[in-house]
């Protein structure tokens, strides 16, 4: 069981999870917990020979039951790949899993906010290659989601919906759209490639969309994704994120998806240093407009 | 909007055998591991005289 504490300078909680700390490290293919399970090998995370999705309780949690939740969603039973060489109806069924989840977590009385993400590549971290994500059930607000219903406030209504707003009317930053969905790299957006896919109707989780918009989300996704890994022509690290409504009951939220990939060229990372880390002010080398055409480009002429 | 929870008598979401829930196109089995910890397998509900697209997910 984690333990937490609160952090008086900062205002916020750290988590001790310490048994992650032996947690399975960038295993061997012949040794991947997220592979199906097959005959004549050991046994894996997943007991079945093939499977589609699948969802189950991370052995090195963060958060438990009575107090939150840690779950592996796991996209393929096919070890090689990413979110963006699913096929359309693998990741359309991913939104349907998401959606499943969110609404089954925001359930329960322990968990005040649903987090659903994926780190892809080492150099955010990912402790396994098999394509997969991450659910948490957060046992209190995060600062992030305090931070977005501080700029509702702030802004009088829908920060979301009225930063859509004006990025469809400057137009200058969005890369990709369809009938539901818009991707866009924030005006003051803080990592080299950082975009927004956010939903163009007011959805305040998965559970308001319809399977049009579902459909049109996952579509949206992939094709962000798949401009991403052609951008320097290699696999694109990429820290995504799922923000949608509280399930606490303190405040709502606009669902949309928000991509923090720290390449700034092909082989430089951008890193928190000294400035992030210790003024909390993020220092960028490109402009989010440069970055947006190069986004737009690379995804107007792929899949 | 989708209706929720879905109609299981709705012939497109027919239950595969053995399996126990439906959400959406998705059919459910749960099971718990050995040590107690959850897990939920998602497949779509496919009817049985539909194409599967591309084939490669199945």
């Amino acid at each position: 069981m984690s333990v937490r504490r609160f952090n008086e300078l900062r205002g916020e909680e750290v988590v001790y999870a310490v048994a992650r700390q032996d947690r399975t490290f960038l295993p061997d293919t012949e040794h991947c917990p997220l592979c199906p399970t097959r005959p004549g090998h050991p046994p894996t995370e997943i007991p079945f020979s093939s499977y589609e999705i699948v969802v189950f309780d991370n052995l090195f949690a963060t958060f438990e039951a009575p107090q939150g939740a840690a779950e592996v969603v796991v996209y393929t039973d096919d070890h090689e790949g990413s979110f963006s060489t699913l096929a359309a109806e693998r990741a359309e069924a991913l939104m349907w899993v998401w959606r499943q989840r969110y609404e089954e977590l925001a359930a329960r009385a322990d968990i005040d906010y649903v987090l659903i993400f994926e780190n892809r590549g080492v150099e955010v971290g990912t402790t396994l290659h098999h394509p997969h994500g991450q659910i948490y059930g957060f046992p209190f607000l995060p600062p992030v989601v305090a931070l977005e219903l501080a700029a509702d406030a702030r802004l009088g209504g829908c920060a979301a919906c009225a930063l859509l707003a004006r990025e469809l009317d400057d137009a200058e930053r969005v890369v990709y759209e369809n009938e539901s969905v818009v991707a866009y790299v924030p005006f003051a957006a803080r990592w080299p490639f950082e975009t927004h896919v956010v939903l163009r109707e007011h959805r305040s989780s998965l559970v308001e969309c319809s399977a049009d918009e579902l459909k049109a989300l996952a579509s949206a996704l992939q094709r962000l994704t798949r401009g991403f890994d052609r951008v320097f022509a290699r696999p694109f690290p990429y820290v995504m994120v799922v923000h949608q409504a509280p399930t606490d009951g303190r405040g709502d939220g606009h669902l949309h998806v928000e991509f923090y990939p720290p390449l700034r060229t092909a082989e430089k990372l951008k890193y928190l240093a000294g400035c992030e880390q210790g003024a909390g002010t993020f220092i960028m080398d490109v402009m989010p407009e440069a970055s947006a055409m190069t986004l737009r480009d690379v995804i107007a002429n792929g899949p | 909007m989708p209706a929720f929870p879905p109609d299981p008598s709705d012939p497109e979401l027919a239950p595969a055998a053995g399996l126990s829930e439906h959400f959406g196109p998705l059919v459910l089995e749960r099971l718990v591991k050995d040590d107690g910890r959850a897990l939920i397998r998602f497949s779509r509900a496919v009817p049985a005289d539909a194409t599967l697209g591309d084939g490669a997910e199945r």
